[in-house]
Order: C-alpha cells, then structure tokens, then sequence
C-alpha cells in the first residue's frame, strides 16, 4: 500500500470510527463519558500549544478550563446570552486573561516561568471561592442552560441531549484539530517550534521570542477554555474543585500520554486519560493513587508517549508516514 | 481592642507563622538549588510529619518533644525513598520531567494518607499548648514562641551547617557546577538523598509544630506548599537569611491582611507577592547567586 492510498483510507476511517463511536455504546452512561473525554481533549490540545509546540511548562495552564467554564456559565446566567455567544465570549475573554497573565509570566523562563503560572492559578482559584456574590463560592453554580443554536426563527437546536452534545463537541474539536494542524504548518506555528528548540538562536533569525510566546501562551488558553465553556453547558454545574490539582495533573499526563508536541497525541491521550478515571470510578478512593501513579510510571518509562512511539516504530521498519507529525 | 494593639497581636502571630513558611521553604530551595527539582511531594511531607507525630504520641506514648526528632527521622526516610523513586531515574532528562513525578508522588501520599488516617481532624497535644503568655498588648500561647524558636533556631543551625561543615560546602559546591563537583570527588547520588532527607526531615518539623495550632488534615500539605515556592522565590536562590526574612515578611503581610483586608483572600496575599516580585526583582528580594 502506497503512502497516500494509506493516508487517503486511515483518515476517513478514523473520522467513521469517531462518527459511529455512540452508536457502538450506547448507553447513556457510556454517551456521557465519550463526550467528557471529547471535552478533555481541549484541555489536553491547549496544554499542548504552550508546552509541547512552544516548550514552555506552563503548570498553571489547565486552570483555564475551569475560568472557561465559570466565564461561559456566567455569561449565560447574568447575562442570558445565547449558548454560541457564550462560546464566543468564554474564548474571547479567556484570550483577554490569557495576555494579562502571559505577559507577566513570559518575563521569566523555565521552572520560574511554571511556578509564576502556578501561583496564577492559585489566584484564580481564591478568586473564584471567596467572591460569593459573583460566583456562590463553593456552593458553585448551578441551572446552566443546556447549549442551543438558534437562527432567526427558523432554525433552532438544542443540545439537550448526550448524543447531540457527542455531535457538537466531536465537530468542534475536529475542527480545532484541523485548525491546530494547519496552524503548525504557517511561519507562526514553525516559529513555536523553533523557541522550544532555541530560544537565543530563533531571535538571532528575527523571531520575538516574547511576543511568540505570548501568541501561543493565549492560544492556548483559548482552545483550554472552550472545553471549559463546553464543560458548563454539558453538566450544568461548576464549582471551585474544576480548579483541583488533580485536574492539572491529568492534564499534564494526557499530553505526555499521547505524545508532546504532536498534533493529535494531546486528543488521543485526552480521550485515554478521560475514560480510565472513569472506569475506576468505583475505587474513588483510590483514584488519586491510581493517576499519580500512572503519572509517575508514564513520564520515567514512556516520556514519547503514543503517538511519538508509533513514529518512531514506523522509522523503524522505513515506511512513509501516515500523518505529519511535528516531533 | 484598637486597631493597634490588633495590628501589633497580627504581626506577632504572622512571625511565628512566617518562621514556620521559612522552614518549608528551605527544604524546597535546597532541593530547588541543589538538584534543580521543584519538589510538589513538600507538602506531603509536611502533613506526615503532623501525623506521625500524632501517632508516636497517642499510641507509642512519647511526650511531644521526643516525638518530634522521631517524627523527622520518618519522614527523613520518606523523602530518601521518594528520591529514590521519583528523582533518581530522571537524571538527565529536562527540568519539568521531576515536576510531574513529585506531582504524582504528591497525590498518592495524600490519598495514602486520607485512607490510612482517615479525613478526621487530629489535634496533636503539646504540653506549651495550654499555658498563655501576656506580653503588654499581645497574647500568645507558650507554644507559638516555641515555634518561633524551634523555626529561628533550626534555620540558624542550617545556615552554620552550609556554611561551615563539609557536607554543606559539599552542597554549594554542587549548585555552582555539578559536573566539576563530581569530578573533586562528591558522591552525587549521596548528596541528592541527603538533600531530599534534610527536605522532609524540616517539612516534617514544620508539620508537627504547626500540627499542634491546627489540626492535622491530609489534605493541609497544599498550602504550606505553594507559599512555599513563594518565599524561595522571595528570598533568591541559595540564600539561607534571604529566606528566614522572606518567611517572615508573608507571614506578617497575611496576617494583617487577614484580619484588615479580607480572611478569605488572605491566602492569595502569597501568590500576588510573588508575582509583583517576580517582576520587579527577579531574583528575589534578598537574590544573589550562591
């Protein structure tokens, strides 16, 4: 089989599987998991921009998820905007938080960058539970309303159930994949590259390494906050826990699981890393020592992770490559 | 009681508190410093340092000050093992990578800890606890000044030891240049478990202390932790006094802030100093290069 016989099957079938995924379970249980690990995936895709494209460890990042999803829920309940507005708000806004904090952070590099961005989202998470008026606090919100387009009078649909919602996020994040593999492909997304290989030799050659950054460092908290905003139309509750570390730790292992700066490993690591938890559901107890460990056994064994280990494999037995992969 | 009095009460409580921030800390920077790993299990040693003290008081019957040099030597061996584990196999690879091990290793141990000791609050009875002290305006308990002095004194020793004994030679030796350092004749992997053991032996003073005021949860590691980063930050890389008076000037910010500002949001007060530092002194307030 040719390479681009490979390429011209692999990917239509990939897109059928994901398209029928609900139909092959169909429970509703099992409909609610597919989506949360739908909704993941922008978690995991985002984390991706800022650590794995531009190699900056941005270990306050997933905090954004939760301020999406307190931003959407917000601007639904005060305000009554429309769920698409709403999306559209949570990404602009988060974008907007994202050059408030980026540029501050960005001053500094490596671990003291990480840290600055850790005390952030620690910011955010006070924030969040001690301004009752505006967010209940720790009572959280509550009566989300369930996502809906709506043109003109003609046309409306509701997302009020999981197999819609599946539909929504399944085409939102294709489409944020698409986007994100495209993107990679343009001088900007190149130059991401570049600062993580080199940050002094990529400015010798005209690239503003801060204002570089700062473009990934919002672009990734855009694509974080719109699973957040996802996240609150989907269950409809949100409350300062979305702000837990265990949420940034399985974050970081959805990234590395699936492979560091590629384009789709962050989305298949992110579906992984949604549906285990989940599975162990029954061992709540348990669950803290069940990630951190596979954290810990992931990052000494298996650093490449999924989809860096098949490209390699596949240079191994010299076959042309599937997809393009950025390494 | 006027606002003066009250502020003069806050500061005293936010210098044993801050006494007690700059224990953690040390640990963390040493660590920080030393083998270039942001050590997110601190917090966990903290707490396990509250509940073996707990548990070497209630059920072996030791008095409190004997339980505490035992507390530390536990704990001590905790930290040598998750070195072990954690930091050992990651030698080489970038910075982040120990990151996301003592991140995992955080959550287990908190969660080893909530099912092994349950989530009730343990109350560590310290004999100091129950005798009150009146100084002009302020009162204290006897055990906070014992904090205070446990803190100052045990930073004190630390600061002659790196500065003076072999082993801590040895250590500055090695944040200047590891390579150059192993090649005179450091065992590195020795220096990197006794570092990670001093760590969790001061965590776990600092938790046994603080146990005694608060009570001991599994989950209270988080805190110390992050304000932890804070005043390494604060005080510069590698400067021992730099971090005593950094642990002392949060202490004394949060309390007052506590108390005139807003209880809730008292906790941030770390976090938002340590952004404003970072960008207007990098290196830290009391910052140079070891």
């Amino acid at each position: 089989m040719n390479a681009a016989l490979r390429k011209s099957i692999l990917l239509p079938s990939l897109v059928l599987l994901l398209l029928s995924l609900p139909w092959i379970f169909p429970a509703t249980y099992t409909r609610h998991i597919l989506v949360m690990s739908l909704i993941y995936t922008f978690s995991a895709m985002g984390l991706n921009v800022i650590f794995g494209f531009a190699g900056q460890a941005a270990f306050g990042q997933p905090a954004f998820f939760a301020l999406g999803a307190y931003i959407s829920s917000l601007l639904s309940l005060k305000l009554g905007l429309p769920f698409s507005l709403c999306l559209l708000g949570t990404m602009a806004i988060s974008t907007g938080f994202g050059f408030i904090i980026g540029y501050p952070c960005l001053q500094l590099r490596g671990i003291y960058f990480g840290i600055t961005t850790m005390a952030f989202a620690q910011i955010m998470y006070y924030v969040v539970s001690n301004w009752v008026e505006l967010t209940r606090g720790p009572m959280g919100l509550v009566g989300i309303p369930a996502a809906s387009f709506r043109v003109g009078d003609f046309f409306q649909i509701e997302f009020n159930n999981e197999l819609k919602y599946y539909y929504l996020v399944l085409a939102a994040s294709l489409l944020t994949l698409f986007f994100l593999a495209r993107f990679m492909e343009t001088r900007l997304g190149r130059a991401f590259v570049a600062i993580r290989e080199n940050q002094e030799l990529s400015s010798s050659i005209g690239i503003h390494p801060l204002w570089v950054k700062m473009i990934a460092f919002m672009m990734a908290c855009m694509i974080t906050s719109m699973g957040g905003s996802f996240y609150a139309h989907f269950v409809k509750f949100v409350s300062p826990i979305e702000f837990q570390w265990y949420y940034i730790g399985l974050t970081f292992i959805m990234v590395i699981t699936g492979g560091i700066g590629t384009i789709v490993g962050p989305f298949i690591g992110g579906a992984i890393f949604t549906i285990i938890p989940e599975v162990f559901r029954a061992a709540e107890t348990y669950r803290n020592i069940l990630v951190g460990s596979v954290l810990i056994l992931i990052v000494i064994f298996f650093p490449e992770g999924i989809v860096g280990k098949l490209a390699q494999w596949r240079k191994n037995r010299n076959l042309p490559l599937g997809e393009k992969e950025h390494a | 009681m006027d606002t003066f009095s009250l502020a003069i009460q806050q500061v005293v409580n936010g210098l044993v508190m801050g006494s007690m921030y700059a224990l953690m800390s040390i640990g963390m920077m040493l660590i920080l410093g030393i083998m270039t790993v942001i050590n997110m299990a601190h917090g966990e040693f903290y707490v396990l340092g509250g509940y073996f003290c707990y548990f070497l008081i209630t059920r072996m019957g030791f008095n409190y000050l004997a339980a505490l040099p035992v507390a530390m030597v536990l704990v001590a061996g905790v930290g040598i093992l998750s070195e072990k584990i954690t930091v050992r196999p990651l030698v080489g690879r970038p910075w982040f990578t120990t990151f996301l091990t003592t991140f995992g290793l955080s959550m287990i141990l908190r969660d080893v800890a909530q099912i092994v000791w349950g989530v009730d609050p343990r109350e560590i009875d310290s004999p100091f606890l129950h005798k009150r002290v009146v100084l002009g305006p302020v009162y204290l308990t006897e055990h906070r000044i014992f904090i205070f002095a446990m803190g100052v004194v045990v930073i004190g020793i630390l600061y002659l030891f790196i500065k003076r004994h072999k082993m801590g030679m040895a250590m500055r030796a090695v944040v200047r240049d590891r390579e150059a350092s192993a090649l005179m004749g450091i065992n590195l992997n020795a220096m990197n478990s006794f570092t990670f053991a001093l760590g969790a032996g001061t965590a776990a003073l600092a938790g046994s202390l603080l146990g005694a005021i608060f009570n001991v949860l599994p989950s209270m590691g988080e805190l110390p932790l992050v304000k932890g980063f804070a005043v390494v930050i604060m005080g510069g890389m590698g400067n021992v006094q730099g971090i005593l008076f950094s642990g002392l000037i949060l202490g004394v910010a949060e309390s007052l802030a506590a108390s005139f500002i807003s209880l809730g949001l008292s906790d941030a007060i770390a976090f938002a100093l340590l952004i404003v530092i970072l960008l207007f002194k990098p290196s830290g307030l009391f910052g140079k290069r070891i």
